[in-house]
């Protein structure tokens, strides 16, 4: 219904850098065909597709760190090989391989012209393998999950502040409207109060073809054109800027109520929700002086960067250096057989002139100029002497950790020194430091309980010794109360004898609740019912007596469970005195 | 084989000689002063020294087993020879520009392990070692009004003393010494040696100086915050000292700021980088430190000039200042998840 125009509440700070946008920025998005063979990578055991099975595009073939994988377009399955991950260290990783038939038929879709519950949206969201296109490739339903029920601002992060990248520019300015969709869609599943689109002045088309969409929509939507400074797009700076809060230290954006969106993760997540296609191909700039048609090209994940460089009319012996990302925060990757994963925004590929020999490193003068440009607030030059001198307590106190990695400072460095690369790798030390310190905590923890169990299975058993010294001492009193029960019992079956007949048995005496009380009555009715049985007694009063000796048995049993904390000496007197009573019995 | 870079892939143009070169530029309008004012003696004084630091840095490199032509070429050897070259007298003879460049490159900045490693100013390591070592050459400042024919400039670089015909004492000394009881503009409008509102003549040369540092800030090399400090903590001083012009004050914060080596002081001495704090906050201490320590000294110290004393010892407190004064880190303290709308 809307677009508020906002300025951004506090100012941002960042180096004005040249862009080299003007090669790519205002070619139209091409779609490119997938290649002969695509790679796409998965964990092994997800994979839920037959091998050498055919597929359609748009199928789940499986699923990578919990994300799904699906069909860039329709095939056969032919393997599962190795192949360098699309990652800086480039480790070879399970890839599935999919040959294309050239037909391209996708599986059947339900789109979407109403929207259905919010659970059954997530539902969708989930299944559609939808992951940060930004740059990290964080899993969107999760961070769709943590922002739930606690965002007052999306934030449409369009904000292409690293040289060279000019996809979400060019996303923009043709499809501004599903861009537009997703923010509407993800505002009404959080129940999100604002949506503030950031762009920067350095995409004017992008700018107007949103001001032209808005108008179709109901919403309320806030525009902030930010001045092109570096690193302006990273998530925390442009929520600074935007709503005058900082995240908290390792927080998340949802703490303060943002949630941080790219604008092509937007258009993913509306046409996953909408029209039920999962993301299987994504916009990616592909420039660099070695690239003859640069451009912005809507590519097949899984499509090894070597032909995609081909199709961009480059020859793949040309290129003396490929940078995967933006030149700031990119990596440099050493096999142009690596296949494109779904966080490639941008593919620089240089040619030999074009990359400029790495300038020698002279000592730090401490100039101060990356503090000047830090956007976190770090004091670079320290961090450099610290991580040189190896002095990692004094890394964390100056919060190395919270070091986003832009490369600001050594952007701006006049010693050449490759800050960065010193913060990665003490981080990298920290880490395994940190994670060793885990381990041995746990392997701690792990024997102080096993020497508490032991001591106390010690403890245990010296307090079942002392108990059996003192069932043995207690003995006395327990054969002379053995004695007396015998007494009574024989007493018992002499008025029985004198009676003649079983008819009136003398009831054993009614127990009181106490066990040793139970049990000898117990103990009486089973001589009872011995005497009886010698004087072959009518079967009556036989049958009585044994109802009698099993009611005492269970009113016993349950009384010393009921006691069974007190001593657990209860039925020894029992079996103790048992053979003593039938002996006796037997004998009389 | 493809070429494997380290994010970032691109850097900022120039490096540590273009950031030097800068400030030999902006050097250069407080030289003309010095010129016009002092006679042509600073121009031997600083080609002395540069020369002489030239040599005795390539030779340190060399004993050190370092690239000659890169410790050259970083020109910061440069800079530390034309300050040192700006703060001798300009009729000093060669002897006291040789140990002070000695002094400077050798025990100022080699001894502690090269560029980016010297706790402490080398130029004024150079110049205190002067100072304390040659009292009398370092105080023979010629009258600003004084013209010393080439021939006898030439005769005291080569070792005579200048005669003291067209050598006086400076504005700050005069004003130290030789008040006797008269009110201070009394005093001023009966000396020569005071100019508008400094040293007559070093005014001048200080505001030439003052220049040239607003141009190493615009351009970005410099920061104001020390430069803020030691002027700001020198003119509180003197505003705090100031009865009015008394003849027992202690001189106006205009005064202070425009005579001695004040403005050389401030924005190219207390700025280079190496041996001053290197956090924002932490240059405005150190400046303010300086300023407070310079002031000081003048008024009750036995030198007249302060400068390279009070940016010495800030230099000594710099690493404490720069633990204690650490600017607050994004996502921690008051804030974090703090809104200001």
């Amino acid at each position: 219904m809307s677009l508020v125009r906002i300025e951004p509440v506090r100012p941002l700070r960042g180096i004005a850098m040249p862009g080299h946008k003007e090669r790519s920025l205002t070619r139209p998005i091409e779609l490119l065909e997938a290649p002969g063979r695509l790679y796409l990578r998965v964990d092994p055991e997800t994979v839920c597709v037959d091998l050498e099975g055919a597929v359609l595009g748009g199928e789940l073939l499986g699923r990578c760190q919990g994300v799904g994988v699906h069909a860039p377009t329709s095939g056969r399955i032919l393997a599962i090989a190795e192949a360098p991950m699309c990652h800086p260290a480039q480790l070879p990783s399970p890839h599935l391989v999919l040959e294309p038939d050239g037909r391209d038929a996708f599986r059947r879709s339900e789109p979407w012209t109403r929207l259905p519950e919010p659970a059954e949206i997530f539902r969708r969201i989930e299944s559609a393998g939808l992951a940060g296109l930004g740059g990290a490739g964080f899993p969107t339903a999760l961070k769709l999950k943590s922002g739930a029920q606690r965002t007052e601002a999306l934030i449409v992060n369009a904000v292409e502040c690293e040289p060279h990248i000019t996809a979400d520019a060019a996303l923009l300015r043709e499809h501004s409207d599903t861009v537009l969709r997703g923010a509407a869609l993800v505002r009404r599943l959080l129940g999100a109060r604002d949506i503030i689109i950031a762009v920067e002045n350095s995409m004017p088309e992008a700018i107007a073809a949103i001001e032209r969409t808005a108008r179709d929509f109901d919403e309320d939507f806030r525009l902030c054109v930010l001045p092109a400074l570096y690193p302006a797009g990273s998530e925390k700076q442009l929520t600074e800027a935007l709503l005058g809060r900082e995240i908290p230290a390792g927080g998340l954006p949802a703490d303060i109520g943002a949630l941080c969106l790219n604008v092509g993760t937007l258009a993913a997540l509306a046409t996953a929700v909408y029209q039920d296609a999962p993301l299987t191909h994504r916009i990616t700039t592909i420039t660099g002086s070695a690239v003859p048609r640069p451009g912005n090209y809507c590519i097949p994940i899984g499509a090894p960067i070597e032909d995609l460089l081909c199709s961009a009319g480059c020859a793949p012996e040309d290129v003396a250096r490929l940078i995967v990302g933006g030149s700031m925060m990119g990596y440099a990757i050493s096999d142009l057989r690596t296949p494109a994963s779904k966080t490639v925004n941008c593919l620089i590929a240089d040619d030999a002139g074009a990359v400029a020999p790495q300038p020698p490193q002279q000592p730090c003068i401490r100039c101060g100029f990356c503090v000047e440009v830090c956007p976190v607030s770090l004091l670079p030059q320290q961090l450099y002497a610290y991580s040189h001198s190896q002095q990692y307590e004094r890394l964390e106190q100056h919060r190395l950790a919270d070091c986003i990695e832009c490369g600001a400072c050594s952007w701006v460095c006049p010693s050449k020194i490759p800050l960065v690369e010193y913060y990665r790798q003490a981080k990298r030390h920290l880490h395994s430091a940190e994670r060793e310190r885990l381990a041995s905590d746990a392997a701690r923890v792990r024997f102080e309980s096993r020497n508490e169990r032991l001591s106390a299975l010690a403890q245990a058993r010296e307090a079942e010794l002392l108990e059996r010294r003192r069932a043995r001492k207690l003995s006395h009193a327990d054969r002379s109360a053995i004695a007396e029960a015998q007494q009574r019992a024989s007493a018992a079956a002499a008025a029985a004898d004198g009676d003649g007949d079983g008819d009136a048995a003398a009831e054993p005496p009614q127990p009181a609740g106490d066990v040793n009380q139970l049990g000898i009555a117990l103990r009486q009715a089973q001589v009872q019912l011995a005497e009886l049985q010698r004087r072959q007694a009518p079967e009556r009063d036989i049958q009585h007596i044994q109802g009698q000796i099993e009611a005492l048995g269970e009113r016993l049993r349950s009384a010393a469970s009921e006691s069974e904390s007190g001593s657990g000496s209860e039925p020894k007197p029992e079996s103790g005195s048992e053979p003593k009573s039938k002996s006796k019995s037997g004998s009389s | 084989m493809l070429q494997k870079t380290s994010a970032p892939h691109v850097s900022a143009p120039g490096g540590i000689s273009r950031v030097m070169l800068w400030v030999a530029a902006a050097l250069v309008p407080g030289v003309l002063g010095q010129l016009w004012w002092f006679g042509p003696g600073v121009l031997i004084q600083l080609a002395w020294c540069v020369l002489i630091a030239l040599a005795a840095e390539a030779l340190a490199l060399r004993l050190r087993g370092q690239p000659v032509e890169v410790g050259l070429g970083d020109c910061s050897v440069l800079i530390c020879a034309l300050l040192l070259g700006l703060t001798l007298p300009g009729h000093a003879p060669w002897y006291v520009g040789l140990t002070a460049t000695l002094s400077a490159v050798l025990l100022g900045k080699h001894v502690y392990g090269g560029l980016g490693h010297n706790p402490f100013n080398p130029a004024m390591i150079g110049y205190v070692v002067a100072l304390i070592g040659f009292p009398i050459e370092m105080t023979r400042w010629t009258h600003p009004d004084a013209a010393v024919p080439l021939a006898e400039v030439w005769a005291a670089f080569s070792g005579a003393l200048l005669p003291d015909q067209w050598t006086a004492a400076t504005a700050l000394e005069v004003f130290k010494l030789e008040r006797g009881g008269m009110y201070e503009a009394e005093f001023k409008a009966s000396r020569d040696i005071f100019g508008l509102f400094g040293g007559r003549g070093v005014e001048w040369v200080n505001a030439l100086f003052l220049a040239g540092g607003l141009l190493l800030l615009l351009r970005g090399i410099i920061t104001w915050h020390g430069p803020l400090g030691l002027l700001g903590a020198l003119g509180l001083c003197a505003l705090i000292g100031w009865d009015g012009g008394s003849s027992e004050g202690h001189g106006s914060a205009l005064l202070h700021w425009f005579s001695g080596a004040t403005m050389l002081g401030a924005w190219f001495i207390l700025t280079d980088p190496v041996s001053t704090s290197a956090t924002p906050w932490g240059r405005f201490v150190c400046g303010a430190l300086a300023g407070v320590v310079t002031y000081c000294i003048r008024v009750w110290g036995t030198y007249p000039d302060a400068i390279a004393f009070g940016v010495l010892l800030s230099n000594f407190a710099a690493p404490l200042i720069d633990y204690y004064l650490r600017p607050r880190v994004y996502g921690h303290g008051r804030g974090a998840g703090r809104a200001d709308e």
